[in-house]
């Protein structure tokens, strides 16, 4: 990374809590500097931190200490003027996050809508080449309830696209997935950050959560982990090959 | 202090000293108070400030509340008139006109069913069956995390999904409150008149007429729109504001219920104010 690029995420001395407890402290990072066009793979086992991290990444709640950046503005934003910023960081949740009462097609019309003010015939169309992305082009007229759960995760992921993103944060891609399945997630997240995507030619920053870093081999990754109540910086495949770190070597 | 459900709460496990029972529900009185104005305060600023904003999506759900809460009712409130204009409007002329004083037919009416029976009835019945309908809605989204996804997309739950409540809300139980009324009114001279009692409908609603002022139809009109921004901001309130589990939602619906009825009587009663300052 060129040293005058400027990071696309930084934490700075950052003290995380839950969204259940946002004001209890249950992680701690030092300094991570996230710069575009990265892919980070975040390793932690169960009720080790992860969706929490990725929520308050994705601006749910304020930190208790420290700071969070994005883009260069302080987190959470919450005020209409800096809206186009924010709207530049998706979060997917581990369960999709799809709204009940809308179909899988209005689900993903729906940022389209409410942001870019599409009409209903545009926005169809966006969502559809979404879905058709994500192989989910026959289930528009579905409910989420009627969705097995890669599908809700597919279609999740489709409605995030919708606005364009330059940072996706995605909970626990992988998790619950047979193989084929998993190398399907595999190869159309490498894509998106490539910026090989039918949808998108630029790359997306990707930060994704796992219980498990062997899938996330080979590629270029980078590795980090959540670790009694800290974020941990690895570094890319080879430093996890080499380390001594038993807590690493849980989650091969 | 306790905080429970992420509310500030005075709990006391021994009850033993009334005063300090009762000093302790005034407080959480307060405390609830306070959260409910606030929350009522935040979402009538997102309804002003957001009017024109993401209208393509939020419009659909104002529409859609508005049949929900409004079109849907109106057979129930068809049933609802018929039995108020049996039980009260024609017991009290067939009453009135036997002790010949159908000169107070016209005020009875107006205080009666105007001024409160319409509006109280329009909205408890709304309260019943789509406040309660909210809360269940609002809660199980929160408890399955459909409002952070919500915020995780950049929109903001209280426009999307408060907003169009509030408006559909406000405008059904106001049209709502006009239906019920001209219905009772119908139906009350309806079953008058299959009583065989002299009354004329030119005389019977001239009386109506002639009782009916002004500040009437402000009132009216009034206490029926903030009656549904009551049943609006309470059941959204309770279904929203904080993050929930599953198992909450029968608690917090009870909750919501219980509070928009004492918020909907104490406002009505304020209401008697206007007349008496008059």
């Amino acid at each position: 990374m060129s040293a005058d690029s400027k990071p696309v995420l930084k934490l700075q001395r950052t003290a995380i809590g839950s969204l259940l407890e946002p004001e209890r402290v249950i992680l701690y990072c030092d300094e991570w500097l996230v710069y575009k066009g990265e892919f980070w793979v975040v390793g932690g086992l169960s009720g080790s931190g992860k969706s929490d991290f990725l929520r308050f990444l994705g601006g749910l709640f304020p930190p208790v200490t420290g700071k969070y950046e994005f883009l260069g503005e302080l987190m959470p934003i919450i005020d209409d003027r800096r809206l186009p910023i924010r709207l530049k960081l998706a979060f997917i949740p581990e369960d999709g996050g799809l709204l009940a009462r809308f179909t899988v097609l209005e689900n993903v019309m729906l940022p389209c809508r409410y942001h870019l003010g599409m009409s209903e015939i545009k926005a169809k169309n966006r969502a559809m080449e979404l879905l058709d992305l994500v192989g989910c082009a026959s289930l528009g007229p579905a409910f989420p309830r009627h969705l097995r759960f890669e599908q809700r995760r597919r279609v999740a992921i489709a409605r995030a696209l919708a606005l364009d993103p330059e940072v996706l944060l995605i909970d626990c891609p992988l998790r619950g997935l047979d193989p084929v399945q998993t190398q399907w997630w595999l190869h159309l997240l490498w894509r998106l950050n490539q910026g090989q995507s039918k949808v998108s030619t630029s790359s997306i920053t990707l930060i994704v959560s796992t219980t498990s870093l062997s899938p996330w081999g080979k590629k270029g990754y980078k590795f980090a982990m959540l670790e009694e109540g800290k974020f941990k910086l690895i570094g890319d495949w080879d430093s996890i090959a080499g380390t001594s770190d038993t807590g690493v070597q849980v989650l091969l | 202090m306790w905080h429970v459900n992420g509310e500030e709460r005075v709990c006391g496990l021994h009850f033993g000293k009334l005063p300090q029972w009762i000093g302790r529900n005034v407080i959480n009185v307060g405390y609830s108070t306070r959260r409910l104005v606030s929350f009522a305060l935040i979402s009538l600023t997102v309804l002003l400030l957001k009017w024109r904003v993401a209208r393509a999506a939020v419009g659909p759900l104002v529409r859609e509340q508005l049949i929900k809460s409004g079109v849907k009712l109106m057979p129930l409130f068809i049933f609802l008139a018929a039995v108020i204009g049996l039980v009260v409007v024609g017991q009290t002329i067939s009453w009135l006109t036997r002790v010949g004083a159908q000169g107070y037919l016209g005020s009875v009416m107006v205080v009666v069913v105007i001024r409160e029976l319409g509006p109280v009835i329009s909205a408890w019945a709304v309260l019943t069956r789509v406040g309660t309908a909210n809360v269940v809605e609002l809660s199980t989204a929160r408890a399955l995390g459909e409002v952070e996804a919500l915020e995780s997309l950049g929109i903001d739950p209280i426009h999307f999904f408060v907003v169009p409540k509030l408006v559909g809300l406000a405008l059904s139980v106001f049209s709502l409150t006009v239906y019920f009324e001209a219905a009772v009114l119908f139906f009350g001279y309806a079953w008058a008149f299959f009583q065989d009692i002299p009354l004329m409908p030119g005389e019977y609603f001239g009386q109506i007429a002639a009782a009916l002022g002004w500040l009437d139809f402000l009132v009216v009109g009034l206490k029926a729109l903030i009656f549904g921004v009551i049943i609006a901001v309470v059941t959204c309130y309770h279904g929203l504001a904080r993050p929930l589990q599953l198992e909450q939602v029968p608690v917090v619906t009870v909750r919501a219920v219980g509070q928009s009825i004492v918020a909907l009587m104490v406002v009505d009663a304020l209401f008697l104010l206007v007349y008496l300052i008059r």
